[in-house]
Parts: structure tokens; sequence; C-alpha cells
């Protein structure tokens, strides 16, 4: 057997048979993959394992092969396309079988196209991509069989375990560049959820994902918007202070001139976050970024050379994105 | 509400896969192969000999030594290789892999019984069903099986989705075709040829009859 030409097929089986497929095709000689996972059968006090994508079986074949597979006990089919019978995307399948090996706990999920991809930097799942999920604490990952449009939700204890990686469904800097300043200027008593959907967002409403976590701050204080106060005084204004926000989050900017140089001093809080040292930010222009920053222990961090004109900010934290718009 | 119906909630039916149901049906003068007819009465005494003499003897009647027999996929593969033999030249490939299927149905569908629950579990089903049960679910199995396998062409160019209520209406219809089919199983004493005939007779009624409800 040429095992080059050998991929991996989605076999659709009647319902309860996947572990009758499953073996009979190892009994065949094929390499068979049914992936499962463990729930508590509260009636009983034990524990029962059961497919992960249920009706599905896992066959690793020829195509010509595929036809074959019609005899075995309990297979209705081979799943496919509208072009016909098709493999299982190879990376898409590493990825799942490395989550159900792994000692993590994971359970199937909805299936995700759009997101926030990331990478796990170490660990058991050590280099799986995925998209991120968050709920409540916990932060997790989905990985997906896009064939199928099943997918599986593996619990990663600490977010610091994931890196951000390049989007190509969903990149931020498109959301950016369809993102105007004025979109997200001055909306205070604007929710974020509500910004969201007011957001000329370039995929409808039902693509973007909740739990993703891509969502826009709102400047709900401009110091220059106060300056008639000032002038009353007398008193110069010696920098531009903003506060931007978002849900639970405030981003205290300052942006000061001095001798035609711009900066902008931050600093990122949170109500309920500790762990926003390492937050990454980036000064963008039509979604191309121009400078980045990385905060302290205080959340803090700085800008240098600032460009004047319209400019977004963007902070990835390892659980999602915001983005705010600022005039420096 | 229509078995072919695919989109949940939407209730639209399926007029594509209708369709190709019925080009199928209309091609075959006879739903299923005359080699169903022995068969059906080789699983109806089969049956009948599990009921009287335990499964233990029916088998060594049917299959002589069973030591090799470590379980249900020994055990399935032996009775549907040992009930089709002799049938015809052309192998039974889907005659086996229905019967097959009807054992594991009717044991609970689990992957590995060791063999005195398998047949436990065989004895449990007849005494409740009969040899009606067992070809009832046979017939259920065997043309839900020779449409996914003439109609795979058909079949594969469907979006995962849709393969997946596609596959799930055909077996509807077929378990419904076959409940209806095997009432006429009630006046049989003997499964003699015109029994057969007319239980085979009923089930292409019965499908022809399912494709016309809406």
């Amino acid at each position: 057997m040429n095992h080059a030409r050998l991929s991996w097929y989605a076999l659709h089986v009647r319902s309860r048979f996947e572990k009758i497929v499953a073996s009979n095709l190892s009994r065949r000689g094929f390499e068979a993959f049914l992936p499962t996972y463990k729930i508590r059968d509260r009636l009983n006090e034990r524990h029962l394992e059961i497919p992960l994508f249920p009706s599905y079986v896992f066959c690793r074949m020829q195509e010509a092969e595929a036809r074959l597979m019609l005899m075995i006990p309990g297979v209705m089919h081979i799943v496919g396309t509208g072009a016909g019978v098709k493999p299982v995307d190879e990376v898409e399948m590493a990825a799942v079988k490395l989550v159900v090996q792994s000692p993590l706990h994971y359970r199937p999920c909805r299936f995700r196209e759009a997101g926030r991809r990331v990478r796990v930097a170490e660990g058991a799942l050590h280099n799986l991509e995925g998209i991120l999920a968050e709920s409540g604490n916990k932060i997790g990952i989905v990985v997906g069989i896009s064939l199928l449009k099943v997918a599986v939700l593996v619990e990663i204890g600490d977010a610091s375990q994931v890196v951000a990686v390049s989007n190509t469904r969903t990149p931020v800097s498109r959301l950016l560049t369809a993102l105007k300043p004025s979109d997200l200027r001055n909306a205070p008593g604007q929710d974020a959820e509500g910004a969201i959907e007011m957001s000329p967002f370039p995929f409808p409403s039902s693509e973007v994902d909740r739990t993703i976590r891509c969502i826009p701050a709102t400047i709900v204080f401009d110091s220059s918007r106060q300056a008639s106060l000032a002038d009353a005084r007398g008193v110069p204004v010696p920098a531009r202070s903003l506060l931007l926000r978002t849900e639970d989050f405030d981003i205290h900017l300052q942006i000061r001139c001095e001798r035609g140089h711009r900066e902008i001093l931050g600093q990122i809080l949170s109500r309920r976050r500790k762990d926003l040292a390492g937050a990454r930010f980036h000064l963008l222009r039509n979604g191309e970024k121009l400078q980045a920053a990385t905060a302290d222990t205080l959340g803090e961090f700085n800008f240098t050379d600032v460009p004047e004109g319209d400019l977004n900010l963007q902070v990835d934290l390892p659980y999602l994105t915001i983005i705010g718009a600022l005039s420096a | 509400m229509s078995d072919l119906q695919y989109k949940e909630g939407r209730k639209e039916p399926d007029f594509v896969l209708e369709m190709n149901l019925r080009q199928w049906m209309m091609a075959r003068p006879r739903l299923l192969d005359p080699e169903v007819q022995p068969l059906l009465k080789r699983l109806h005494e089969f049956a009948r000999h599990v009921q009287s003499a335990g499964f233990g003897r029916a088998l060594k009647n049917l299959a002589g030594d069973i030591a090799d027999c470590s379980g249900t996929p020994d055990l399935t593969e032996l009775i549907g290789e040992r009930l089709c033999q002799g049938i015809s030249a052309s192998g039974n490939a889907i005659e086996r892999k229905s019967l097959q299927e009807t054992l594991y149905f009717c044991t609970g569908i689990v992957p590995e019984l060791p063999p005195p629950e398998f047949g436990k579990r065989l004895e449990s089903f007849l005494a409740l069903s009969g040899s009606k049960g067992l070809i009832r679910l046979f017939l259920s199995a065997h043309l839900s099986n020779l449409i996914f396998t003439n109609l795979y062409d058909f079949l594969k160019a469907s979006p995962p989705d849709v393969l997946r209520t596609r596959t799930e209406a055909i077996e509807r219809i077929c378990r419904k075709a076959a409940v209806a089919a095997v009432r006429s199983l009630n006046t049989w004493s003997e499964p003699d040829p015109s029994a057969v005939a007319t239980l085979l007779s009923d089930l292409k009624a019965e499908m022809t009859r399912m494709m016309e409800i809406r």
C-alpha cells in the first residue's frame, strides 16, 4: 500500500455505531480514529466515554477505497463536498488528535469559522493552533474540522500559555481598516455590546463570535473637549488626557507634545483582571501597525515620536483585543 | 410531516432526494434482489431455532464449531456469512452487511459482547419480537444499505450537513416501510415462497406510499 497517498476521510455512520465501525476498520487493517471524550453518568455515578463527533469515524485510506467502506457494517457514507468525497484537512486532523491525546479537559463545541487565532506556546498542546474562547475565568482553544463543521474546545489553564498568530480568517487589521475613528469616539453611554452591533465590521454580525472578544473602546473623557474651562482660568493645557473605556477596562492616555515631538504615555487598568503585564499595544493607521509597546507590571506603556493625524490604538491581551480610536 | 424534509425547523421537503429515490425505485422492478427471498427464509428459520433450542445450539447448527468466536464482531460475521452462503455468486456483500447490522441492532449495538451475553440478548429480543422483529430490522437495514450504495454518486455530492439529514431521512423512510411491510407476517405459519414474495411486494408498496405522503 502506498502510504504517501493515504488521507484521512470521515465516514458517516449509523447512530451509535461509531465504536463498531472503528473496530471493524481496525480488523480489516485500516487505520481508524474515533475521537471520544468522557462524561459523567449521573444515574450510575460513573464516567462514560462517548464520541466527540457523533456519527463520524475517521479512516486513513486512499480515495479509491472509499466505496468499499460502504460494505462495513454501520457505515452509511463517506463525507465529501459538492465535488465528491473529500479528505479531512491533515492539519486539523492532527490538531484534534493532539487535543484528545492530551491530559487536558475537552468537550465538543460549536464550530467557529471566525475568531482570534492563537498558538499554544508550551505544555501538552505545544504548537496547537486554534481559535481563542473565553468563558468566565476559563480560557480555551477551539479546534475544528472545517469539512464537518464540528469542533472541540480544550481548556487551558493559563492565558499566558498562548500567543497570537496571524489570523487569516478575521484579521484584526481588516476590522480596524473598516472602523472609522468617528465610529468609536465620543460615544459615552454606549456599551461595548452595542458598539459591536453598530460597528461597520466587514463581516455579518452572525459571523462575529461573541466569545472571541474583539471589542471597541470608546472615549469617555477627552480633556481637549474641556478646553473652555482651562481657557477661562488662563491655564495652559500641558497635555491632552484621554480615557478609553470598554467593559471593565480603562485605558488612560496622556498625549504630550514637546519641541515638535509627540509622545503617548498610557496605563491600562482593569477592575477584575490583574494579569495585564505584557499586554501589547499597537498604534495603527488605516490598519497598518506603526509602533508597538508592551505594558509593564503596572500596566503602563508609552509611545514616542507619535505621528499626527487620526490613529487607532489596538490592545492585544491573550483573551481579547481592544480597539480604540484617537486623534494624536 | 414529510420524511424527506432535511432542514430542521424550516419544514422544507428535500425534493432532490425525493426525485432520486423515485427514479431509483422506478428503475427497479423488484425493490430487493431475488436472493433476499431465500435469505429471509433462512433468517426466519434461524430465529425459530434460537427461540426453540437456544442460541448455542442454533449457532452450532448454523456454523458448526464456534470456538474461534471471541465476541460480537466474530459472531455477526460468522452468522452473516453462513446465512448468505450459496445464495448467489455475487458475494452478497450488502446482504451480509445488513445481516450484521441487524444482529447489532437486536443485541443493543454493543461493540464487544462475549458469545454467551450476545446469545442471551438475541434470545431476549426474539422472545419479545419474534422472527418478525428480526426480519423487520433486516429489511429496514438492507433497504437503506441498498439506497446508500445505489445513490452513492448522488449522496457523495451532498455537503456534510445535507448528507446527514439525507441519510437520516432514508433511514427513517426505510424503517417505516419495513414496519408496515412486516404486518403481513402475522398470517405466516411458515415462510413459503409466495408469502415472502408478498412481503417484498408490500415493502415496495409501502416505500411508494411513503414517497407520496406530504
